[in-house]
């Protein structure tokens, strides 16, 4: 069939009636032929939009018009009319003595070029296929994620800058858990969590004067003191001008993450906890893809965060601020990074705190820990175990506060990276402000108890691989019953833990409310790791699997009429769980 | 520039945080401000709004102004917001026991940050920032290229991320508003400048990349596809394939062919697409392709290939019996245009017998400029004659005025076949316009005889531009039209009515028609007899500009609307209402 010059024959001149079309397939792939205006074509029968054969599209003046979405291409070369990034491939033809040859063979695609035209599509368009697409073929075609994953930085930049305030923390937060995820899978499995990721970061991009530095040179300690002004006046404008004006000086992002951080943890920002996430998240940004790549959204977004407007608190809210306040001479005192970690700790009375429902309480147990001479990661490693146990024990019922407890548990890990990216001192306050949220959770029906391991009954089946499937059987079949023992049973049968999961991820990350889970999911797959020493480490993998079975459900009406007939009943919240 | 040491204050006058002013050689003045030890020198007047920052606060270093709280650093004078330029800082030192300032009243050049700050002002749609920019920029007497480059480029970006066809709009105000006050300096450019610019503010947003169609590249092609694109309203498709012809060396076809599209029978009906398209060839042709290209390929597609309902009866008959006519231009050097038969044509209520006459008239080897002429003025003559009523009809009149001045713009710019189709297009819209009650008048016959309003020019003139300013309609147009026929100068009288006009709020919507009126005005003074010399109908131009100033102004449509329903009530007509 080969010519020797690359030309195949693939159909005879008398099969191809005038103004029709046929699919041959050569080389794995399939071709179509037209006959249009005396002249034989032939291109990918694919239509590069979303599929659809192209043989069955129509043909005039040249140009073919895909029947279903209206995508039209001209005919020669294969130019696509409505965009660059959807050209089609077009193939030579030949005829010779009746039957025609063509030539796929070393056809390079135009999609090779116009990967980077497809990827901006998405991402102004937010439309997930074409953002799927791009990223699927960019991987198919071997670019590097890396290169991928920066330009999805340059945009979400430009997005977040004229489309979002401090909220589009949460834009970066999703951004980062979904690379961070898609890390920890195998490669075919990739696609869900770098797509999520791809949505955080795409939107419109508007135009923007680029702020320009102040004039002359300003020293660091300077800028550092009108940032710390501007985050009280909340003039984040200003605040924006000098992280600019301090980068361009050569300041190092350590030194404007810490002074964002110093910033957020005023205690006036102590019901904005949420920004210790995102100024983590910030730093993150940093170490994943540089500061070079990363300034205008530090500058910019950390901006908007430090200087966010702030109402009047008010009720508990106002009596926590002026406890802190209070306490601040003494954190300052518990300031000092221990050698080494203690011994004297006990983790029980900690614990203990969190849960009384009590103001002083819950902060004094932060307190006291630190005067056992506690270091701040023994602390938040008992407040995640904490919020796992609550997650795995939480009543599901009208309810449950799996966000509030997913809450508590991704800012303790924020307040790790305090340590990990600003300074102890950081991390310290940043505790306080974690405990908050305890305190702030004390509506939940969990009663506080040790956090001991919570072992539970062998697994019924004999192999892992059937207890794991059993798992994600009862996760797709919203078991929310009975989720929790067999995971529990699944680990203490001694399975992989590993693979269980990568195997909950995936099944969360199918569903539609998987960006939602992305946080806690990430968190669970860092803390089951670092915790691998702690007994109630297991309790995270449980809390997570009956927190992804029970969102899956939406039987609020149901769960609101049997609350409600309780509560007819006169039954406390507490008494009906 | 020279600077020198002038002296201030005493020291010791002032506490921490205080502030004096001190006048400068020259007159401006500078605040003078004692703060942690150390003396500060700035320039008075807030960079935003001229409030005297010697009233302003000092915490940490960072001066801001008690008024709108715009924030300085002290030292170097860096503002912390955007749309507000630093303010001026001037070294200072401490002799003899005063405080001395270095002064110079030489203003630095800041081209590129009042440039900056108007692209802010753009985004932002601030007029306050715009104008002050822009003040800054003529005043400093920055090239008009440099700042209409930006305002270009930016438009471009807007229209094509946040409009449709209807961008054209925007255009007219910016291709007008360049063009008015390029006839006028210091406030009344500046408010014609700032007019053209506040056209292009709005939101801007990145796009997807256009790139050129893949090989082969062959113009016909392009041109056909373009062409059948236009007839499938598929406007989407067009945008490319403008960018392609481009980027292979095609730009100059690039009009002609929007023109080939934009003047085929079935816009017959859709007079602003040749008038936005004749301010984007204006634009190409006074500016370059460089900064104007995204905008001419973006709106040029979405006017070309704009969506089309089904016509109905009269624009159909039209369509069909434009369809059947070859339209061409065959100038004939002794050709003598039947004016009054062409004008009757027109204004009669029969759109085929209308095509017919403006078809003879190019048979007959009329020129297209030469008929073109008569359409101007015949607007014209209607915009001095319409009753001024419960719609007056000035929206209908000025297309008509504004069209028949782009049948010019199309010869020039789209080719004589594209002129000749503009022909038809503007006879269309008389025609669609027949409902306004103007009765036939023969344009040749000269004006009927009028008294100017006073002896001498000056006086005459300040008792037009009064009547404009209390709104007298009426009384207006006999007013101009005394003033010009006594031999007065019509081009100070139209200069002092573009003032007027400028200085409006209404000034935005009679922009396109005050600048046809000044360029016809200018072909009736050329000498060249086609464009109107010594045409009997001129002076209806500026009669009919003033009185649409006037009526504009007037907002009156409650009270005109009360009596035209009590007119209506006692049983007449519209016609005979306004007999």
């Amino acid at each position: 069939m080969n010519n020797g010059d690359g030309f195949v024959k693939v159909a005879k001149v008398a099969d191809l009636t005038p103004e029709k079309a046929i699919a041959v397939r050569v080389e794995n792939r399939s071709v179509a032929l037209f006959n249009h205006e005396g002249r034989f074509y032939a291109t990918d029968n694919q239509c590069p939009h979303m599929g659809y054969p192209l043989i069955r599209g129509r043909v005039r003046k040249g140009v073919l018009q895909c029947d279903w979405h209206g995508w039209s291409y001209a005919m020669d070369g294969g130019g696509c009319f409505t965009g660059g990034c959807d050209d089609l491939d077009t193939f030579p033809v030949r005829v010779q003595d009746g039957e025609i040859y063509i030539k796929v063979e070393g056809a390079t695609s135009k999609r090779t070029d116009s990967h980077y035209l497809l990827l901006k599509e998405a991402l102004l368009s937010r439309d997930n296929w074409i953002l799927s697409k791009a990223i699927a073929i960019m991987l198919s075609q071997g670019v590097s994620e890396e290169e991928t994953l920066n330009r999805l930085v340059e945009h979400m930049s430009k997005h977040l800058a004229s489309d979002h305030d401090a909220n589009g923390g949460f834009r970066l937060n999703q951004f980062l858990n979904g690379i961070a995820i898609s890390r920890r899978l195998d490669q075919d499995d990739r696609l869900i969590p770098l797509m999520i990721a791809g949505t955080a970061a795409s939107g419109r991009a508007g135009d923007r004067v680029p702020p320009e530095p102040l004039p002359g040179s300003v020293d660091f300690d300077r800028i550092a003191s009108w940032v710390r002004m501007f985050s009280q006046d909340r003039n984040w404008e200003g605040i924006e001008k000098c992280l600019v004006t301090a980068r361009q000086a050569g300041a190092d992002s350590r030194a404007i993450i810490s002074l964002l951080y110093d910033c957020i943890l005023e205690p006036n920002f102590l019901m904005f906890g949420q920004n210790l996430v995102h100024i983590g998240n910030i730093a993150e940004l940093v170490e994943t893809f540089g500061f070079d790549l990363a300034a205008p959204l530090v500058c910019n977004l950390g901006a908007k965060i430090a200087g966010r407007g702030r109402g009047t608190p008010q009720g508990t809210t106002r009596d926590s601020i002026e406890y802190v306040t209070e306490l601040r001479r003494k954190i300052q005192e518990l300031s000092d990074e221990p050698s080494s970690h203690s011994e004297q700790y006990d983790e029980s009375s900690l614990v203990e705190g969190l849960a009384s429902g009590d103001l002083r309480q819950t902060f004094d147990s932060v307190t006291h820990a630190f005067e056992s001479g506690a270091h701040v990661s023994q602390i938040l490693d008992s407040m995640i175990m904490l919020s796992g146990d609550r997650m795995a024990r939480t009543p599901a019922s009208f309810s449950p506060g799996w966000f509030n407890i997913s809450n508590e548990m991704q800012m303790a890990a924020a307040a790790r990276r305090a340590l990990k990216y600003g300074s102890y001192r950081n991390a310290v306050d940043a505790t306080y402000f974690t405990s908050w949220h305890y305190f702030e959770n004390r509506w939940l029906n969990i009663r506080a108890r040790p956090l001991s391991r919570d072992v539970g009954r062998p697994s019924k089946h004999s192999d892992e691989t059937t207890a794991r499937g059993e798992i994600v059987d009862l996760i797709e079949s919203i078991q929310v019953g009975e989720i929790a023992q067999a995971t529990r049973s699944y680990l203490a049968s001694g399975f992989d833990a590993g693979a269980l999961m990568s195997e909950l991820a995936m099944v969360i990350l199918k569903h539609d409310s998987g960006s939602n889970l992305l946080g806690t999911l990430r968190t669970v797959y860092d803390e089951f790791e670092r915790c691998s020493a702690h007994p109630a480490r297991n309790q995270l993998l449980v809390g997570l699997a009956r927190f992804a079975t029970d969102v899956r459900r939406s039987n609020d009406n149901d769960l609101a009429t049997r609350t409600a007939r309780r509560f007819a009943a006169r039954e406390t919240a507490v008494d009906m769980f | 520039m020279s600077s020198d040491w002038v002296k201030g204050i005493d020291c010791g006058t002032l506490q921490n945080g205080e502030a004096q002013t001190v006048e400068m050689p020259g007159g401006r003045t500078v605040a003078v401000f004692y703060w942690d030890g150390k003396y500060f020198a700035t320039d008075n007047q807030c960079p935003h709004m001229g409030f005297p920052l010697a009233r302003g606060t000092i915490k940490n270093g960072v001066l801001t102004c008690d008024w709108h709280g715009r924030a300085f650093d002290l030292e170097t004078g860096g503002c912390f917001h955007s749309q507000c330029d630093n303010v001026r800082v001037f070294p200072v030192k401490v002799e003899d026991d005063s405080v001395w300032i270095q002064y110079s009243s030489d203003r630095p050049q800041r081209t590129q940050a009042q440039l900056r700050l108007l692209w802010e002002g753009l985004l932002g749609d601030d007029r306050w920032t715009i104008s002050k920019a822009l003040a800054i920029l003529l005043e400093q007497g920055t090239d008009e290229q440099e700042v209409v480059d930006l305002i270009l480029t930016h438009m471009g970006r807007h229209i094509a991320s946040s409009h449709g066809p209807e961008g054209g709009e925007d255009v007219s105000r910016l291709v007008n508003g360049i063009h008015v006050g390029r006839r006028y300096s210091g406030e009344d450019r500046l408010i014609s400048i700032t007019t053209a610019a506040r056209s292009a503010a709005g939101e801007a947003h990145e796009r997807n990349d256009i790139v050129p169609m893949p090989p082969p590249y062959d113009w016909d092609q392009i041109a056909t596809w373009v062409k059948e694109f236009s007839r499938d309203r598929q406007g989407h498709r067009i945008e490319r394939c403008l960018f392609t012809a481009h980027s292979q060396g095609d730009t100059d076809k690039i009009i002609p062919l929007l023109y080939d599209c934009a003047t085929q029978p079935y816009f017959v009906g859709f007079s602003q697409n040749l008038i936005s398209l004749a301010y984007l060839a204006e634009l190409v042709s006074v500016f370059g392709w460089e900064n104007s290209s995204e905008l001419v390929f973006w709106l040029g597609a979405n006017l070309v290939g704009q969506g089309r309902s089904e016509p109905e009866r009269f624009r159909r008959d039209a369509i069909s019996h434009m369809s059947a006519l070859s339209i061409a231009e065959s100038e004939k050097p002794n050709a003598r245009l039947d004016e009054s038969a062409l004008v009757q044509a027109l204004v009669g209520v029969d759109v085929v017998a209308s095509f017919d006459a403006v078809h003879e008239a190019l048979n007959e080897g009329n020129g297209i400029d030469r008929i073109a002429t008569t359409m101007v003025l015949l607007a014209a003559d209607r915009m001095a004659r319409s009753p001024v009523a419960v719609d007056a009809g000035w929206e209908n009149l000025t297309t008509e005025l504004n069209l028949a001045s782009a049948i010019r713009t199309a010869r020039e710019h789209g080719g004589s076949d594209a002129g000749a189709c503009a022909l038809f297009h503007t006879a269309y819209q008389v025609f669609s316009d027949r409902w306004i009650n103007i009765p036939y008048r023969d344009l040749g016959e000269p004006l009927a005889s009028m008294d100017p309003p006073a002896e001498d020019e000056d006086s005459a003139m300040a008792l037009i531009m009064k009547s404009i300013n209390t709104l007298d309609v009426e009384g207006v147009g006999p007013q101009v039209q005394g003033y010009l026929q006594a031999g007065f100068d019509g081009n100070r009288l139209l200069d002092e009515l573009g003032r007027a006009i400028l200085g409006d709020d209404s000034g935005q919507i009679v922009l396109p028609t005050l600048r046809t009126v000044f360029e016809e005005w200018d072909n009736c003074n050329s000498g060249q007899v086609e464009l109107g010399a010594d045409h009997p109908a001129r002076f209806q131009l500026i009669v009919g500009l003033a009185r649409y100033a006037a009526d504009l102004r007037s907002n009156t449509d409650d009270s005109s609307a009360a009596f035209a329903a009590t007119r209506f009530a006692e049983g007449k007509t519209t016609v005979e209402m306004f007999e």
